[in-house]
Parts: structure tokens; C-alpha cells; sequence
């Protein structure tokens, strides 16, 4: 992917203060790992992350429980299912996506028509008739966890169908989170779902599986790791692909771990995974660097970017051997291990950014 | 020198067993520590004083699933001590796991093997 689209999905994201959309299969084994990333590194209160972690476990039953797997053979194009989570004017939103067929959206978008509006009051009397009734739907209570979602998070959440054609559409749901001293009103452009279609569009085109934007700060990483390794399409790749992307991918988050210049207090930078074909990955990353400590960056990596795979395993030698431990000159063992294992060339972008800053992205392929 | 060097797993760092009565020596997990120098101090500060009285054999299993460029460097660096160990004429086996198709790992044991004069076994799991 050529080297200004991550400066481009960054700046379609440059409102958040931290993303995460993932795209792919969902199981049971994603919620802790989600509900992991959103307790790393952030500075919002304990009361409102666990509120968040709530809503995220609940619109991950929603679309286990909801998904229609059934006929999806009718469709002709793959349509990943995708979970974004991110913070807007703190304003959290999750949004989520699954298939449906057609004949249900009549009856789920009355649900979600029905919430709309609605006060505190008004949604916790409508919660506790349907506990009492102990009415449940054919799929299991979706009524309830619609109510309690909404509760949650202090508005109904706002939904969109696409069309798929085939009886089937795309069902976008997303749940707006405000926080426990919001008192102002929502915008039309804080409940709106145009910016998770535009994100959904851009994710299916590039066959990007993996998004974050915010703060690459150690704690940070772990799970996005974590992620990573849980991704369908990785657990069928071949082993000796997914070990190689891990191996990678450590290297370039930790990168920015290390080196990010602190912007608002964090480490901020942006950071993907996208396919290309059976078993090939593109690892890209984003981060602002002191406009010197870029030029010194480029210096190493142009010094090794060219080499051949032979004499970049004698440098990765000489590495090893060498007692110092300060990598100050040259290029050290991480950016060789980067060209080394690259299999097309690594590309790499230095643009000039505010306050003498450089934003530097690398893109590195598996 | 204790006779005993241990450090339980995290995420992020291995699980590290040394014991020289039972002639065991373990390094087991993932190692991607952020500072990977600081990681491995204690761990190089206790080889090196057993260096100095090693057992007349020393069983080493060195058994990663993930790690980190910068632990690289200090496996590599515990590689070096044993084979100090061996220059005193003392045995040092060391066997270098890796799972069935990682072919990163395999070559990673397969390259220390060739830069340094101590056996590296490598083993399929």
C-alpha cells in the first residue's frame, strides 16, 4: 500500500483520541482480549471502562447470538463482520456489524425505532415491564439486551441496514456512549454511522484486518498482539507465516513504543494489518518522531534498505557479536531484522508534521 | 550464589528455571520485554557467576514461542557464557525447541549453532 494512505486513514481518524477496528470472524475468545485493549493505556475513569467493557461483551453476544451464518453461501462477495471501538470528543462509540436477512430488519428496527427518544426513566420502566414479563424473543431476549445497552450508555443506539442483495443485508449498529457528566446535546455528526460506513468501506477495499489508533505505549501492545493471533485468518495461515508477522509486528509496535514522540500526554500513532492473498501480510505503521531523530532514522534505514538478504544476514551477525549495547551507530538489530525478513523491499514515508515534528511510516510485508 | 534461579512467566517475559542440583535449565515462554536488557541482567549475572563452578554437565532447553530482536541479543549472550563453559572443558548440551513448521525459530537456532563453537540441538515440538 503506498506509503501517504496511512497518513490518509489517520487523518479520517484525527477527531479520535483512540481506535480499534477489527475486522474479521467473531468468537468467544475476542471479547477478554477487547475487553483488554480497552483497559490498556487509558486515562478515562475506572467507572466509565468497565461500563465500556459491559456494552463491548454484549454487542459481542448480539452478534454471535444474531449472526445469520445460514444462507451467507447466497451472497457473492466475502462480507467481514466488524467491531469498531473508539473515543470521539469523549464520546465512546462501538459499533458493530453483522448479516441479516431481510424479513428480520422490519422487526429489529422497531425494537431500536421504539428506544429512541427515550429517558433514563422512561428506558429503565420499559426494562423492568420486560423482566417481569419475562418475555424473550425467538433468538433469546434481544429486547432486553437492546433496553440495557441503551441504558448503559445514556442513548439508543443508532443502526443502518445496507443492502446486500440476495434477501440479506448489512446491519450496522452503533452504541453511543456519553459520558457520566455529559450534558450537553448530540450532534448529528456524534450519533451519525457515515464515518463507520466510510471506515467499513475503506477496511473492505484494502483488506485491512486490524486498526489502532492512539497510544502505542507497552501495555498497549500486549493485547493487540493478542489480536492478532486470534484472527481466523491467521490460525489457517501457515505457521511458518503467522511466526514470521508475529515476529514483525512486535518489532514495529514496540518501534513506536520506544521512539513515539508523547502528543497529549501519549504515544500517539496509528497503526494496521492488511492481507494480501493466502498467507501474506502488510504490516503499517505511523508515528511522529522529532524532524532530527527522523533524518537519523532515515540515514540507518536507507544504509540497509537496498542490501541483500546475504549481507544483511552478516550484519545481523555483526550485531549479535557486538558487545555494545548502546545501538547508536548504524542500524540496529531490529530495522536488519525488519529488512531481513521483509519479503518485498520495506517502504518507508517521511513527511513533515506541527511543532517541528515528523510523521514517519514504515510498511513492512510478510 | 543461590543454587537456584527462578522467574515466573508473564505475558510479555519467560517463564526462567535454573536449578543446578537438578541439573535443569530452562528458559520456556514468550520474551518480548519492552527493555530487554534489563530483562535478561539478572538472569546473565546469575550464568556468569555459575560459570565460574559449573556442573561437570549442563542440560540447557531453550524453549521460545515469541521474542523480541532486542532478546535476541541476550539469548545469544547467554549462548556465549555456555560456551565460555565448555572452553573450561566442561560439557554444555543445549537443546533449541521449536514448534513443528516455525521456520523463524528453527533458523534462528540453526544460526547460533553456526556462529558459536557450542552444540545447539535443534528440536522439533
Amino acid at each position: 500500500m503506498p506509503s501517504h494512505k496511512i497518513k490518509d486513514f489517520y487523518n479520517l481518524l484525527s477527531r479520535d483520541s483512540f481506535v480499534l477496528i477489527y475486522l474479521g470472524a467473531f468468537d468467544d475468545e475476542l471479547t477478554p482480549i477487547l475487553m483488554d485493549i480497552n483497559d490498556a493505556g487509558k486515562s478515562e475513569m475506572k467507572s466509565s471502562r468497565k461500563k465500556i467493557s459491559y456494552l463491548i461483551a454484549e454487542c459481542f453476544q448480539n452478534i454471535i447470538r444474531h449472526s445469520d451464518k445460514t444462507n451467507r453461501v447466497t451472497l457473492s462477495e466475502d462480507v467481514p463482520e466488524m467491531f469498531i471501538l473508539r473515543d470521539r470528543n469523549r464520546i465512546h462509540h462501538l459499533v458493530t456489524t453483522n448479516i441479516v436477512q431481510n424479513e428480520h430488519t422490519v422487526d429489529l428496527s422497531s425494537k431500536l425505532d421504539s428506544l429512541q427518544n427515550l429517558s433514563a426513566s422512561e428506558l429503565k420502566e420499559m426494562y423492568m415491564q420486560i423482566f417481569q414479563n419475562s418475555e424473550t424473543s425467538a433468538k433469546g431476549g434481544a429486547g432486553l439486551g437492546l433496553i440495557d445497552m441503551a441504558r448503559k450508555s445514556g442513548v439508543a443506539p443508532t443502526y443502518k441496514f445496507v443492502d446486500l442483495g440476495n434477501n440479506f443485508s448489512n446491519f450496522f449498529m452503533q452504541v453511543n456512549v456519553l459520558p457520566k457528566d455529559f450534558s450537553g446535546t448530540l450532534t448529528e455528526d456524534d450519533y451519525s454511522l457515515d464515518s463507520a460506513l466510510a471506515i467499513y468501506e475503506q477496511m473492505v477495499r484494502e483488506k485491512i484486518v486490524i486498526v489502532q489508533k492512539g497510544d502505542f505505549s507497552q501495555e498497549a501492545v500486549l493485547p493487540l498482539i493478542q489480536l492478532f493471533e486470534n484472527n481466523l485468518n491467521l490460525k489457517d495461515a501457515e505457521i511458518a507465516v503467522a511466526k514470521k508477522v508475529l515476529y514483525l509486528l512486535i518489532e514495529m509496535l514496540q518501534n513506536m513504543t520506544r521512539h513515539s514522540e508523547k502528543i497529549n500526554g501519549i504515544k500517539e500513532g496509528i497503526f494496521y494489518i492488511s492481507e494480501h492473498g493466502t498467507s501474506s501480510y502488510e504490516i503499517s505503521t505511523g508515528n511522529f518522531l522529532k524532524a532530527d531523530q527522523a533524518q537519523n532514522l532515515k540515514e540507518k534505514l536507507d544504509a540497509i534498505i537496498d542490501l541483500d538478504k546475504l549481507t544483511l544476514a552478516k550484519k545481523y551477525k555483526q550485531q549479535l557479536m557486538n558487545s555494545e549495547e548502546t545501538e547508536g551507530k548504524g542500524a540496529g538489530i531490529g530495522l536488519i531484522e525488519l529488512c531481513r525478513h521483509s519479503s518485498d523491499r520495506i517502504n518507508y514515508d517521511i513527511s513533515p508534521a506541527e511543532n517541528g515534528l515528523a510523521f514517519f511510516s514504515l510498511h513492512v510485508k510478510v | 550464589m543461590e543454587d537456584r534461579f527462578y522467574l515466573t512467566p508473564t505475558s510479555e517475559t519467560p517463564e526462567v528455571v535454573f536449578d543446578r542440583a537438578k541439573n535443569e535449565f530452562k528458559i520456556s515462554g514468550k520474551s518480548m520485554p519492552e527493555n530487554a536488557l534489563d530483562f535478561y541482567a539478572p538472569i546473565l549475572n546469575w550464568l556468569e557467576h555459575y560459570k565460574a563452578s559449573p556442573n561437570n554437565q549442563t542440560h540447557f532447553d531453550i524453549t521460545l514461542d515469541y521474542f523480541n530482536s532486542g532478546s535476541v541479543k541476550q539469548v545469544f549472550k547467554i549462548l556465549c557464557l555456555l560456551e565460555e563453559i565448555t572452553e573450561q572443558g566442561k560439557t554444555v548440551e543445549v537443546f533449541w525447541h521449536y514448534k513443528k513448521g516455525d521456520e523463524l525459530m528453527l533458523m534462528k537456532g540453526l544460526e547460533f549453532d553456526k556462529f558459536l563453537d557450542l552444540t545447539i540441538e535443534v528440536k522439533e515440538r
